[in-house]
């Protein structure tokens, strides 16, 4: 995919991982200091949950060429009236998703009335990390390309932030009793380390691929 | 093919393996250091102050807040006579299995029981060690029982008169208790007795029944009251000196059981009435242990502490006692408890402790000498040196306490050693794909050869460590341990025999399986489940690990199955057709393996149709599968962090009336509709005697339970003679040829269908009445998943070692969504008494046990069942039971290893050994499944050649 990109698209591309990974260590930073009071804590992580999506967004309006070839075939085809469809598309499908993880969280073992603040902020964090950044990206199509494995960033990006906030619900149980396990902290905790976890390793990717180019550059 | 005959070997040895470990986790009972004197004649001289009428009321189940730490006056006359100093209240903490026997003896000897006493509590021998009752009834006190049996198990011969009531009648809770209150009109006023015991059940029947916040448990304590006031007040006229001791033997937990050892169940109240203690009101709740009563109770009598005793006497109680008198006894307990820790071989720390004693005994000695030349003084300074006695004794019994138990080492190291040995073996035979593997007989002679090595050994190890258990063969340990060594030694002089034979005829693994993503999340949940139980809170919380293995496992599922759909409709079309002919192709010749399958086809779906996955169906019951999880597991909350959380089974009975037959009936048409492909009009009969068992028609539910139990058994004997298992026209009907394998088939899977339904039947009956719904919704979900992943492990979604490891999560997830744990407290008693009028130990424990494990052997045989109609190679089923036996050793070994490293953790009496408890019944739950299954097998095959022969 990278092989694709033009050197304007791979600066946006490094700009928007370090982006990223500043926000996570900002909300991760800002939920530490608030010593793990539970009320602050939602607060920050539905805020950065927005920041994610709002920089997702810009990229991608910045960016409109280097978006998947899918969906710019699908642009070519389709007239300009239809993006706006396009774009309500996309908003219904990422309330969808927010709903749907909610739904699969509550499956998983969340209680469905009490401290249903806290279970709907998860998902909110998970699903705009994993599912809406896709589909701002790629388009409605995101579902069945991230299916189908075509575009790596996003599926590795998606697969490290889902599996990290799976693992973050091993620390619940034990009784340590201490304040940052609390419902729903271990999970978000562990989605925001999976998304810098993915975040740095893009980065050091395009590092040593940019690292390349420039050697051949001086050559 | 070697069948199942050495699976069923491997199991007997592992629980002799298990057995023998269980029996080195002893209790070595304290014993002074020194020559054993006869403590009897010690204190016979102390007789002359005592008390002279004891009564000890013994409510079973008594909680701390029912009367000490009480907030509404629950049992107005005694809190009275709380609140006016009269009598003294104690909260009584007792040891960790919180069960009635061990805390009796605890309660009479001031030792604490071993664990292992639990598993006594059933059949309870006389109790050997020195206690209050012996030395009562050395003095010629008449000791009158009237209440639990138990005591009379124990103490068979020392009562001068005794009425037992049983204590297994969970259901009633009225007669239990006038049985006891009748004979004090006679008793009391009379003159015949000395000490009188009387332990009352009914409190403890409620709490099982419906939870300490049924609106029984009022009046059943006003009635304790009242037994109570009419105890004090008898004595009261007769004006001699007396004593009266009330107290729980436990207490009960938040959810109305015991066993365990919350904060609820070890701590009960306990209270004294008496004429002898001096009358002041503590400013608060004062503290003692379960073992301070004994020796409490001994210097109050004066019959003195039991040798064994490692609790200390309550020093307010005695201070009626005259000065010098009371100092004597002080040192004199101190003493005792000193040696005892002598004995034990404890470290105390600093030997501050005998420095304390010995310089109080100077201080004694000397103030003895002042009180014989000034008797009136000196007052302080006696209260003193009680009090530095008092110290001693605190110091030295709170570390007795805590280090009661020990451990023969040798014989847990060996059974340890077993274990792994076996363990090895069953990996190593799983990974070469060997139960299939054809293996050389095992001959009588190699056995012998084995056995004559396995003596060796043990007579090498006990010139070692001659002081084990191990090491008298009158002991059970010897003769398990060498059970368990015998047969590692045969399996491992028949396999490196048999290994240089059969390398090169080792045949092609056949049907592999695809042991793709899935296959390796199956095993990493399986050991990250394992590994999981080497922490304590991941123990009480073993539910929670297993109910998100099994939510995550769903989703995977379904998450894979969009996947291929996804890629399968796009562009690789082609790829997609090609994978499913390779599928069909290898199905092919794996069948050609089978000679059996030959005749399927007519009878079932074509190979093709088989390889074709129905995908919008199984992911709809997939779905279906992932919300049954999620009502499921909130069905009945478990474990120890949230139990006290509201949960479904609690709201439905609280709600109770018309919503609960609702979901009664909707339950019961469920599992109907689920059952119905045997016969109906049995299953029907058997479900409405079940609805008559909680809404009776007649008077009570027994004669339904009764009906349905006929039923039951109707039903199995019907389906035997479906299996042509029994024939009345014997042998009438030829089979022909083209019969002949078809016959043995269809045996098999028309009995294990009937063994199936007949168990889901006797489970509904004898779960509670909230319950009956969440048990339909198991079989429920036990009906979807056996045939999803049936057709999954078919279609090469899944490896069939995966299809074994998720039944066997499943299995796991039913068994907590029933409500168990991994405390002791949440075995439901009350389901050994459905449909049952008189008492028999062994049927009511078979039907406890149905009920604890009915759901994981639902599971485990609903899969087997599933496997065994679709398909007619045994081998299919029978690496099913292997790879599930392969999972649970390896789980059991890994915690025995766990058991035997942190055997000086501190929750290891409270969390770990009721675990050990909980691993070894699974293990038998398996051992049972596939001892069943190779009963059937070997049956059916039987026929089969009977009729070939005709």
């Amino acid at each position: 995919m990278f092989e694709q990109t033009g050197p304007h698209a791979t600066n946006l591309l490094v700009l928007k991982n370090i982006l990223c990974l500043v926000f996570g260590v900002g909300v991760l930073w800002t939920i530490v200091l608030s010593g793990y009071e539970l009320a602050s804590s939602l607060y920050s992580l539905r805020a950065y949950s927005l920041l994610v999506v709002l920089l997702e967004g810009v990229c991608r309006y910045l960016t409109p060429a280097s978006s998947s070839e899918i969906s710019a075939i699908a642009k070519a085809k389709t007239k300009k009236h239809s993006k706006i469809f396009e774009t309500f598309l996309v908003v219904l499908l990422s309330v969808c998703s927010v709903i749907g993880t909610h739904v699969v969280v509550v499956l998983f073992g969340a209680y469905v009335i009490e401290n249903i603040e806290a279970t709907f902020t998860l998902s909110l964090l998970v699903a705009s990390l994993a599912f809406i950044r896709p589909l701002i990206t790629l388009g409605r199509s995101a579902v069945i390309n991230l299916l189908e494995r075509q575009n790596i960033e996003s599926e590795v990006k998606s697969f490290a932030v889902l599996v990290a906030t799976w693992a973050g619900a091993f620390p619940i149980p034990l009784d340590w009793d201490r304040p940052w396990q609390v419902w729903p902290l271990t999970c978000s905790i562990g989605a925001i380390l999976g998304e810098l976890g993915a975040s740095v390793y893009f980065l050091s990717v395009l590092w040593s691929k940019g690292g390349t180019q420039w050697k051949n550059k001086a050559r | 093919m070697t069948g199942l005959s050495p699976l069923v070997v491997e199991q007997c040895a592992v629980v002799a393996g298990l057995l023998a470990y269980l029996t080195g986790l002893v209790t070595v009972r304290p014993r002074p250091a020194g020559s054993p004197h006869d403590t009897l004649a010690r204190y016979s001289n102390d007789s002359h102050m005592a008390v002279e009428k004891v009564v000890v009321v013994v409510i079973d189940a008594l909680r701390a807040d029912h009367l000490v730490t009480a907030a509404a006056p629950l049992m107005p006359y005694l809190q009275g006579q709380l609140a006016s100093g009269a009598a003294r209240g104690y909260v009584v903490h007792t040891a960790a299995p919180t069960v009635t026997l061990p805390r009796i003896k605890s309660l009479v000897t001031g030792s604490v029981p071993g664990f292992m006493d639990i598993i006594e509590n059933f059949g309870a021998g006389e109790l050997v060690d020195d206690n209050i009752i012996r030395r009562w009834a050395a003095q010629g006190r008449r000791i009158h029982l009237y209440g639990d049996d138990t005591w009379l198990k124990v103490f068979p011969s020392q009562f001068s008169k005794h009425q037992g009531v049983t204590s297994f009648f969970v259901t009633d809770y009225t007669e239990v208790d006038r049985n006891v209150t009748q004979h004090l009109t006679k008793v009391l006023p009379s003159d015949e007795w000395d000490v009188l015991i009387l332990h009352y059940l009914g409190l403890d029947h409620i709490g099982h029944l419906e939870g300490p916040m049924s609106p029984l448990i009022g009046p059943k304590l006003l009635e304790m009251d009242a037994v109570v006031k009419n105890i004090h007040v008898t004595l009261e006229a007769k004006g001699l000196k007396y004593l009266v001791l009330v107290c729980g033997d436990h207490g009960m937990s938040d959810a109305g059981g015991h066993g365990g050892s919350s904060h609820s169940e070890v701590t009960t109240s306990a209270l004294f009435l008496s004429n002898t203690i001096i009358k002041k009101r503590p400013e608060k709740v004062q503290e003692a242990r379960q073992v301070d009563l004994a020796p409490t109770l001994g210097l109050l009598t004066g019959i003195g502490v039991p040798e064994g005793s490692v609790g200390r006497p309550i020093t307010e109680l005695l201070q009626n006692i005259p000065p010098e008198k009371r100092m004597a006894l002080h040192s004199q307990a101190a003493r005792q408890l000193l040696a005892i820790a002598k004995g034990s071989g404890l470290h105390l720390n600093h030997g501050n402790v005998e420095l304390l004693f010995q310089q109080t005994t100077l201080l004694h000695e000397r103030i003895v000498q002042d009180l014989r030349q000034n008797p009136a003084g000196s007052r302080p300074e006696v209260e003193r040196v009680c009090k530095f006695y008092g110290d001693c004794q605190q110091e030295v019994s709170d570390a007795l306490a805590t280090r009661q138990q020990s451990y023969d080492l040798p014989i847990i190291y060996l059974a340890t050693f077993a274990l792994l040995m076996i363990l090895a073996g069953c990996v190593w035979r799983q990974v070469k794909g060997g139960p299939l593997a054809p293996r050389k007989q095992v001959v009588g002679t190699t056995v012998g050869w084995c056995a004559g090595c396995t003596f060796l050994g043990w007579l090498l190890v006990c010139a070692g460590a001659s002081g084990s258990k191990m090491c008298h063969l009158l002991q059970p340990s010897a003769w398990l341990l060498f059970m368990a060594f015998v047969y590692v030694m045969v399996a491992l002089a028949s396999s490196s025999s048999s290994s240089t034979i059969t390398r090169n005829t080792h045949k092609p693994a056949d049907n592999p399986g695809s042991k793709d993503a899935v296959h390796y999340f199956l095993m990493f949940g399986t050991c990250l489940h394992s590994l999981s139980l080497l922490g304590t809170s991941l123990v009480e919380e073993e539910h929670q690990t297993l109910y998100f293995f099994t939510t995550t496992l769903h989703l995977y599922l379904i998450f894979k199955i969009i996947r291929f759909n996804f890629q399968g409709s796009g562009a690789c079309q082609g790829h997609k057709s090609s994978a499913y002919k390779t599928t069909s192709k290898e199905e092919d010749t794996s069948y050609l393996h089978l000679p059996t399958q030959v005749k399927q086809e007519n009878r079932e779906l074509s190979l093709l149709e088989k390889a074709y996955l129905p995908q919008n169906k199984i992911l709809l019951l997939l779905a279906l599968s992932l919300v049954l999880s999620r009502i499921l597991r909130a069905w009945n909350a478990t474990g120890d962090k949230w139990r006290h959380l509201e949960d479904l089974g609690d709201i439905l009975r609280a709600l109770g009336g018309r919503t609960l037959v609702l979901v009664v009936v909707a339950g019961l048409v469920l599992s109907f509709l689920i059952l119905l492909h045997t016969s109906w009009p049995l299953v029907l009969i058997a479900l409405i005697a079940v609805f008559g068992r909680h809404y009776p028609f007649l008077a009570s539910g027994t004669f339904e339970a009764q009906i349905a139990y006929l039923a039951i058994i109707c039903l199995y004997v019907y389906g035997l003679f479906k299996a042509k298992l029994i024939d009345l026209r014997a042998h009438s009907k030829v089979p022909k040829m083209t019969e002949e394998y078809d016959v043995e088939d269809d045996k098999m899977s028309t009995l294990l269908r009937y063994s199936y339904t007949a168990l889901s039947l006797l489970c509904l009956l004898l779960q509670r009445i909230d319950n009956v719904g969440m048990l339909s919704l198991i079989l429920l979900q036990n009906w979807i998943l056996s045939r999803v992943l049936y057709r999954l492990a078919l279609a090469r979604y899944l490896s069939w070692e995966g299809a074994a490891m998720a039944i066997s999560w499943l299995a796991f997830t039913h068994y907590f969504n029933q409500g168990n744990s991994n405390s002791l407290t949440t075995i439901d008693m009350s389901a050994g008494f459905v449909g049952v009028n008189s008492f028999h130990p062994l049927l009511h424990g078979i039907l406890i046990a149905t009920q604890t494990f009915g759901g994981t052997f639902l599971t485990y045989l609903a899969f087997l069942v599933h496997l065994a109609s679709k398909d007619g190679s045994k081998e299919r089923w029978q690496r099913q039971l292997y790879v599930w036996w392969c999972v649970r050793l390896a789980t059991v070994t890994l915690y025995v290893l766990n058991v035997l490293c942190q055997r000086h953790h501190l929750f290891i009496w409270s969390v770990f050994t009721p675990k050990l408890l909980y691993e070894g019944a699974h293990v038998l739950v398996l051992c049972a499944l596939t001892l069943y299954m190779w009963g059937v097998e070997k049956v059916c095959t039987l026929l089969e050649v009977t009729y070939r022969f005709e």
